[in-house]
């Protein structure tokens, strides 16, 4: 039988929360191990991506006219919420790479772009599982 | 860090968010947790071995 969510807030507020940060949705639910769960695993694979290599793809920029699949690979990056917006402040400056093109020569570049975009599919899904939760069908 | 201890991770944290997304009661999350790590971890072992095949 599925257990009531203890809080309540609209559908909307909650999906945003879940995008944003990830894992805060869980924890306003009262879900805490899930919470951390989600957490660390979208926070490890997307600051790890970044080490090992991985770029952020933004419409406007000459990587996104040159690249195949910018929008899509736009949307992996940006489903990662703040981690997305954090990355793009902070990037230059934990990194020494300055050009794309040295970024893709990175060994680890396909291992990086592999985490980048599961991180963002997992934030994605616990967003829904979070939806699924408040709505009741799951405990 | 090498790439099996990266597939190792991936693969754990991986099946954990999906045993938790997938099955609601706690025995079967445990169950699916370990099939589906099992599988990802030997797939990355067995296509990572079948790739240094290549000529790349």
């Amino acid at each position: 039988m599925s257990q009531k969510p203890i809080r309540k807030l609209p559908p909307v507020a909650l999906l945003g929360m879940a995008w944003l940060v990830p894992g805060s949705a869980h924890l306003f639910l009262n879900r805490r191990f899930r919470a951390a769960l989600f957490f660390v695993t979208v926070g490890l694979f997307f600051w790890l991506s970044m080490v090992l290599g991985a770029y952020v793809v933004i419409p406007g920029t000459e990587v996104y006219a040159t690249e195949s699949f910018a929008f899509f690979k736009f949307l992996g990056g940006l489903a990662n919420g703040l981690h997305f917006f954090l990355a793009l402040i902070f990037k230059s400056e934990i990194l020494n790479y300055t050009t794309i093109n040295e970024l893709k020569a990175v060994l680890t570049n396909e291992y990086a772009t592999t985490l980048l975009y599961t991180a963002g599919i997992i934030n994605i899904l616990s967003g829904v599982d979070a939806m699924d939760i408040w709505k009741g069908k799951k405990n | 860090m090498g790439p099996v201890i990266l597939g190792f991770i991936f693969a754990l944290l991986v099946s954990g968010c999906f045993a938790f997304i997938e099955r609601s009661e706690r025995r079967d999350r445990i169950r699916y947790f370990i099939k589906a790590f099992v599988y990802f971890f030997l797939s990355i072992l067995i296509l990572g071995w079948l790739m240094r095949l290549l000529p790349l």
